[in-house]
């Protein structure tokens, strides 16, 4: 074996890009038992222990041990489940389970926290304290790990959350290669590990952070998660295109004029100054929620939902977008930032008064862009995506916007005809809305837009779960359909890596260039009105 | 939207009719135009000054709840309390005095609370209480369909005995969409009840949803994880025999309602894609027995056995699954408590897998969520209702 040979059964980033795989994929549980077709819950998870790194920060608690609490009470979690803490803290167990608790109050999904179930949850709780750049505390885990095995019964199967900065991603996944923590044992103990995002800064990165993981992890074990997968609307997204007949065959350039898809938050940086700064709403958001948002839309039928057959047309999508060349991003992309103004009645500061921002930033808050997918289905259909803080509401939503009919034969009410118009609304109010045009009562035959309306809240008896909840569960079940893929996250930075290049060869934008309270810089309305379209007014 | 949000909700209107046109005519008159919605009034003194309310009626389902007495009434609504969102419509059915003259009287109620949409629309749902007297109770197919909301799907809750051979219960079945029933409350041993409203409602075309089918998911759950691995999948082609231990009286011959152990029968019949070569039959005073051929045309045995408990008469208590492959021996047992079920799988007595999974008893309230949102779409209900029919012959 050349120094280069990768260990057995490790599968190199090419390997995995050209489909090859070096190990033999371990049999799917119950996929050949009868009893279990029908059942409501595909598979109860089998008996495991979840690794929560980074286990005192903020995401730890607004979102996974919530998430994890509610498929607790839900009984969605096996009988033998155990919940390890890892941080860098010094915490006893009760201090972390104090700490946990304390949170739940705050984020838990269903209140008030039922404590019988709590204290059932929290008798499953440890704490692990290590650096994660120690050997130590790797060795230290594994032998912890065992120990549970043994008392608990979890049977070798564990899941590691890194609900870490970017930044210590790689170290973690090196320490937990190093102390054997990946292997996944001959009886059947699965290894998975879930990444948060960002996954990588530009594709470089990305590239880079995807060969470490897949030195240590193969592909099938990594799951990185995008928690607007997760929610309940944006995965109804393929039962509505793949459930229904009506729409497939008109979700075509030849009757949609252009789509718009927008992520709207009210709130500022909050406090996560420092964040954004390395971040910014490129990064953040436009790289991942957006564009899986545009996959999902512009992606042609899957064979079936297995998780690579959906994945592989998600790839085709990003891959088929048309690379904006440097040189022209100022003419497709538009990024702002916020200054002082009135959000819901309420004076904000700018961001660059942020806390641990810097005075002078460029950090963009705003960023609207113009992408193209060259295919068949999608040749000179414009995608507008654009996301924004301190906007004036928040509001998540997919906007298919049809064409005109070929001729107006009635009068419309109002200063212009409207065409059909389809919205999927992400959040809030979770739902689907079609705008057709209807005869306003009267003798007269005007025609006035009306809509019809699908709210999740008043059509269904049932809750939707968190997206969280969703995607932990699925990560338990070995189910990676909702989770991206390295060739994804990789082909989506292959359409942000120009527009990053763009601004740092370009001059100093001027900011803030937008007030607080408003929908951005006007040159992202620009983008739209010199082609004759508008934004939405949400 | 729930009751408990909607009873604290906005906007409420109540009125009353004598007649079935009546009721009709005048929800249909509340929602007609903005101007009707008027007389939507709020509680609180400070909505009052506030500007025409915006109201829409949900688009969830209708609900016919026929009750047996205004007790059981009150009892369907603080069930209904509890779910997260409401129907559009329910209409809580109350039959009286059979023998007396034909009466009609509903109360309707409208309760509507604040989306979370942000525009300041309340969703508004609503209830119709109705006691139907005399002739009238007898003819509850001539009171459903047009107090239906249309285009949405009606749901009929039967929360008393049923009988299918009764001509309006078949004429009710033809206008709903769904009926839910629970077996494990019919009379007797239940099995003819629910072989008959099966066969009725195929007839029909209307799905049928049993509470006593849907109780019994956390076990079907566990067994089919337990035949998951791989120690014991081999053994699901080789099943010999199904034993289920009831709650009951091994002694006493008192009728006990058999519906719920006779359920894991047929499910597991179902997915064998076993055929019952000898139906369910009462043995030994209040055992019953079985014989069903699987795929192969070997025989499985099908004991149902009574065993002294505190729970409930009819409750399972355990399910064993008997199965001999090349000279070994299987049996996989199951019991459960109110939170949990336990599996052991056994090879030649000695245990191979082992796993308690955490599934309580499901309440009233999760078995009516789980009827009015899943039942339609439930894969497994058909089979099972029509393996359980060839099961009780």
């Amino acid at each position: 074996m050349s120094p280069q040979t990768p260990p057995e059964g490790h599968a190199t980033i090419r390997d995995l890009r050209l489909g090859k795989k070096t190990r033999k994929p371990a049999a799917k549980k119950g996929a050949k038992n009868p009893l279990r077709a029908g059942l409501r819950i595909e598979r109860v998870p089998d008996p495991h222990v979840v690794v929560l790194f980074g286990a005192t920060g903020d995401l730890a608690h607004r979102k996974v041990v919530p998430a994890l609490f509610h498929l607790w009470v839900g009984n969605l979690l096996p009988e033998r489940f155990a919940l390890v803490c890892f941080g860098r803290r010094p915490f006893s167990d009760q201090e972390i389970r104090t700490s946990l608790r304390t949170s739940l109050d705050k984020h838990a999904r269903i209140t008030p926290v039922d404590e019988e179930k709590w204290a059932a949850f929290a008798a499953r709780i440890t704490y692990h304290q290590g650096g994660f750049d120690e050997p130590a505390a790797y060795a230290s885990l594994s032998t912890k790990l065992a120990a549970i095995d043994t008392e608990s019964g979890t049977d070798g199967n564990r899941l590691y959350y890194l609900a870490t900065p970017a930044s210590s991603f790689p170290e973690i996944v090196r320490g937990l290669g190093a102390a054997g923590l990946d292997h996944e044992t001959a009886d059947g103990g699965w290894r998975r590990i879930v990444i948060e995002k960002p996954f990588g800064r530009d594709l470089e990165t990305a590239v880079k952070l995807n060969r470490e993981v897949g030195k240590v992890f193969r592909e099938s074990q990594v799951y990185r998660i995008d928690h607007y997968l997760g929610k309940e609307t944006v995965r109804n997204i393929l039962i509505f295109r793949f459930g229904n007949l009506i729409f497939e065959p008109i979700w075509h350039r030849r009757y949609i004029d252009h789509v718009q898809i927008t992520v709207a938050e009210s709130i500022g940086v909050e406090g996560r100054g420092a964040f954004y700064e390395e971040t910014g709403a490129l990064r953040d958001i436009l790289q991942n929620h957006l564009l899986q948002l545009l996959t999902l839309v512009a992606m042609e039928p899957p064979a079936n939902l297995e998780a690579e057959a959906l994945r592989d047309e998600k790839v085709k999508v990003l891959r088929a977008i048309r690379p904006i060349p440097v040189e022209k991003v100022d003419q497709s992309v538009v990024r702002g930032q916020y200054g002082p103004g009135w959000v819901g009645a309420t004076e904000t500061s700018a961001y660059r008064s942020e806390p641990a921002v810097d005075p002078a930033s460029e950090t963009e808050t705003f960023v609207a862009a113009r992408l193209e997918i060259d295919d068949w289905r999608w040749a000179g259909v414009p995608f507008y995506l654009r996301a924004g803080k301190r906007l004036p509401k928040r509001a998540t939503e997919i906007a298919i916007q049809f064409k005109d009919v070929p001729q107006r034969l009635f009068p419309t009410v109002g200063e212009e005809p409207e065409s059909n118009l389809l919205v999927i609304r992400i959040q809030p109010d979770e739902g689907i809305l079609l705008k057709f045009a209807a005869k306003v009562p009267g003798l007269g035959i005007d025609v006035r837009p009306v809509n019809m309306d699908f709210a999740y809240g008043s059509a269904f008896t049932v809750e939707s779960p968190d997206a969280y909840e969703t995607l932990i569960l699925d990560a338990l079940l070995g189910d990676a359909s909702l989770f991206t893929r390295a060739d994804e996250v990789e082909a989506a930075w292959r359409i942000v890596d120009p527009i990053i290049d763009a601004w740092i060869a370009g001059p100093e934008p001027e900011m803030p260039n937008y007030t607080s309270g408003t929908w951005g810089p006007e040159a992202a309305d620009e983008l739209l009105t010199r082609e004759g379209r508008r934004w939405r007014r949400l | 939207m729930s009751l408990n949000s909607i009873l604290a909700s906005s906007l409420r209107w109540s009125s009353s009719a004598s007649t079935v046109a009546e009721a009709d005519a005048l929800l249909d008159k509340l929602w007609a135009s903005s101007e009707a919605r008027r007389f939507l009034v709020s509680d609180s003194p400070k909505d009052s000054t506030t500007a025409e309310p915006i109201a829409v009626r949900t688009g969830v389902m209708n609900l016919a709840v026929v009750a047996n007495g205004e007790e059981r009434a009150a009892h369907a609504a603080s069930v209904l309390a509890t779910l997260p969102r409401n129907p559009s419509r329910t209409l809580f059915i109350v039959p009286r005095d059979p023998d007396g003259p034909a009466t009609f009287a509903a109360r309707l109620e409208v309760f509507c609370a604040v989306t979370p949409r942000g525009d300041g629309t309340s969703a508004c749902t609503e209830l119709l209480w109705i006691d139907a007297g005399g002739p009238a109770a007898h003819h509850l197919a001539s009171i459903v369909p047009p107090l239906s909301l249309h285009d949405l799907p009606t749901l009929l809750w039967w929360d008393a005995p049923i009988n299918a051979a009764e001509s309006d219960v078949r004429q009710l079945l033809r206008g709903v969409d769904r009926v839910i029933v629970d077996g494990a409350t019919q009379p007797g041993d239940g099995l003819a009840t629910i072989r008959d409203l099966a066969a009725a409602a195929e007839s029909a075309g209307v799905a049928l949803t049993d509470f006593a089918l849907l109780r019994q998911g956390r076990w079907r759950d566990s067994i089919a994880t337990m035949f998951d691995d791989v120690s014991s999948a081999p053994y699901l082609n080789a099943i010999n025999s199904i034993t289920i231990d009831f709650s009951g009286s091994p002694t006493s011959s008192a009728p006990v309602n058999v519906v719920r152990p006779a359920y894991h029968v047929a499910w597991l019949a179902s997915r064998l894609r076993a055929t019952t070569h000898t139906p369910l039959h009462a043995v030994d005073g209040a055992a019953w027995s079985a014989e069903l051929r699987d795929a192969l045309r070997h025989p499985i045995t099908v004991s149902l056995n009574p065993v002294a408990s505190v729970l409930g008469a009819g409750t399972t208590i355990a399910v064993r699954i008997g199965a001999d492959r090349r000279g070994d021996h299987f049996e996989l047992e199951v019991r459960a408590d109110s939170t949990s079920t336990r599996a052991t799988a056994m090879i030649n007595g000695a245990v191979v897998h082992e796993r308690t999974f955490q599934a309580p008893r499901w309440t009233e309230a999760t078995l009516l969520s789980e009827s009015l949102e899943y039942g339609e779409v439930d894969p497994l209900s058909p089979a099972i209702l029509r393996t359980m029919g060839a099961l009780i012959g």
